[in-house]
């Protein structure tokens, strides 16, 4: 590949953050030079600024267009950004209406931003250090070296295969920002949730790693040397929608590292997965996952899995 | 073929359009346009074309409502054809009077109509200065036209928009969703 070759390929990959205006200046500077080179980005460039494009002042028209799936996948700050858009925009209204569309976007616990993107979109957060303004939640007593934990799970036997629970937290180390006071050269780790879109990233899940009807103290063995993992669950075969499921991490001490809940209505609408990954190869620990509800009779009921990853 | 415009009392444009005969329409252009590589987005690319459409009418001034809706089930086609295009293949071009758009990212990052979309939504959090940057920017996409639009200097510019950045960056990075995912990815800094 030639040198203009690269310089046209890495201004197709950044041609996003040209276009948004959040490209830093470095960058800029070298897309504009590419730009004064290249025939093709110059016309692409040339249609992105024409005004009968009309782009960005409303929903995009493919989110409009498939309209049920956006309303149950729009997550985070993409979510709360549409809905604002949505209480005023009167074009945008009334295409969903004669579209017999319901003009909400119902408030889903999962898909719903953080309190930190709110206060930052409200002008209520201190400012961040630097640019790495992630949210983050240090976890108690750092232990093990995971990048990403997701977390998921087709809850039910009436729910096919894809069904799956909607979770995603991620645990991501990052060296020297967060050192532990009771280990101070161990990296702290961070706990992040989200939703589905993380979860498709990591492709498909394994089937080995699936596990249904698991009850009691039901573990999960992870392979040597595998550096991601994720797994299925489907504890209970007749969850009533509503149902709200509530999951507690812990480590091998007991430790709480990450808690959170949902109603089972949303975590069977679409394919999703626990995973488990990290740089190299998966930390020598095991951990506990427990999935909690209340029956309708009133009877709670806890389902514990081990997750083993001590080989 | 039946008339694609409807008379119709309302004071609502949409009721004035014959949307499944649009529809119909629509399908055709854009199943000629894309043959049997689109067979599985034929629907969705339709609908889509449809909201286009719906859009334009709501809007008014349209002059041939049939000529509108083959453009726009044109648009859509060739569209199409650039985002699942192989990179060895040639750009499709586009036949006059319709606009080109950009092909999007890959297939699981938001379009560049999202995104937009989405950076248009912060714009009254960053202040009015960085509202007024912004604007210009998506208007323009040139920083030094963009200066000689606000009658200030290209460094001036600069600096104020490397604020407004940093600001913006503030709140999509406290996003966990995939706003905040698709930054940090930009960025390089690990999630």
């Amino acid at each position: 590949m030639s040198p203009a070759d690269r310089e046209h390929l890495w201004a197709s990959e950044h041609l996003d953050m040209f276009a948004t205006g959040l490209m830093q200046d470095e960058d800029l500077n070298r897309f504009e030079q590419h730009l004064a080179a290249c025939d093709e980005c110059r016309g692409t460039v040339h249609a992105l600024a024409a005004p009968e494009a009309n782009r960005g002042m409303h929903i995009p028209d493919a989110l409009i267009a498939r309209w049920p799936t956006t309303r149950t996948t729009l997550r985070g700050l993409q979510r709360e950004l549409a809905r604002r858009h949505l209480a005023t925009c009167e074009e945008c209204r009334s295409i969903l209406r004669y579209r017999g569309q319901s003009l909400e976007l119902e408030r889903v616990p999962g898909l719903e931003p953080s309190a930190e993107a709110l206060a930052a979109l409200d002008g209520l957060a201190p400012s961040l250090p630097g640019s790495l303004g992630q949210r983050t939640v240090e976890l108690p007593r750092p232990r093990f070296n995971l990048r990403e934990f997701l977390f998921g799970g087709a809850v039910g036997g009436l729910v096919a295969a894809a069904a799956a629970l909607a979770i995603v937290s991620t645990l991501s180390l990052h060296p020297a920002q967060h050192p532990t006071p009771a280990n101070p050269g161990v990296p702290a780790l961070r706990l992040e949730l989200g939703g589905g879109a993380a979860v498709r990233t990591l492709g498909s899940i394994e089937a080995g790693n699936l596990v249904r009807g698991g009850r009691g103290d039901t573990t999960i063995t992870l392979a040597p040397g595998q550096s991601r993992v994720r797994i299925a669950l489907a504890p209970e075969p007749d969850l009533a929608p509503e149902t709200q499921v509530e999951l507690e991490l812990r480590d091998a001490g007991g430790a709480l590292l990450m808690h959170t809940s949902m109603p089972y209505s949303y975590l069977i609408e679409s394919d999703r997965g626990l995973a488990i990954a990290s740089d190299g190869a998966l930390p020598e620990t095991d951990l506990t996952l427990l999935l909690t509800w209340t029956a309708t009779t009133g009877t709670r009921h806890t389902v514990h899995y081990l997750v083993d990853l001590r080989r | 073929m039946t008339p694609i415009d409807r008379p119709s009392e309302s004071d609502n444009p949409l009721d004035h359009v014959d949307w499944k005969e649009a529809e119909a329409i629509m399908r055709r252009v854009i199943i000629s346009k894309v043959g049997s590589r689109g067979r599985d987005d034929f629907d969705d690319l339709v609908q889509e074309a449809i909201v286009a459409l719906m859009r334009a009418v709501s809007r008014g001034g349209v002059q041939t409502l049939e000529g509108l809706t083959v453009t726009i089930a044109q648009r859509q086609a060739y569209d199409y054809l650039r985002r699942i295009r192989r990179p060895s293949e040639p750009i499709p071009e586009l036949p006059p009077g319709t606009e080109d758009i950009p092909a999007p990212l890959e297939d699981d990052d938001p379009t560049l109509d999202e995104l937009e979309f989405y950076v248009r939504q912060i714009l009254p959090a960053l202040g009015e200065q960085c509202r007024e940057l912004f604007e210009l920017w998506f208007e323009l996409r040139n920083l030094k036209l963009v200066a000689e639009r606000l009658g200030v200097r290209h460094d001036l510019v600069r600096k104020r928009r490397e604020r407004c950045i940093a600001r913006a960056y503030e709140i999509f990075l406290a996003d966990d969703g995939p706003l905040g995912e698709w930054l940090r990815e930009r960025m390089g800094v690990a999630s």
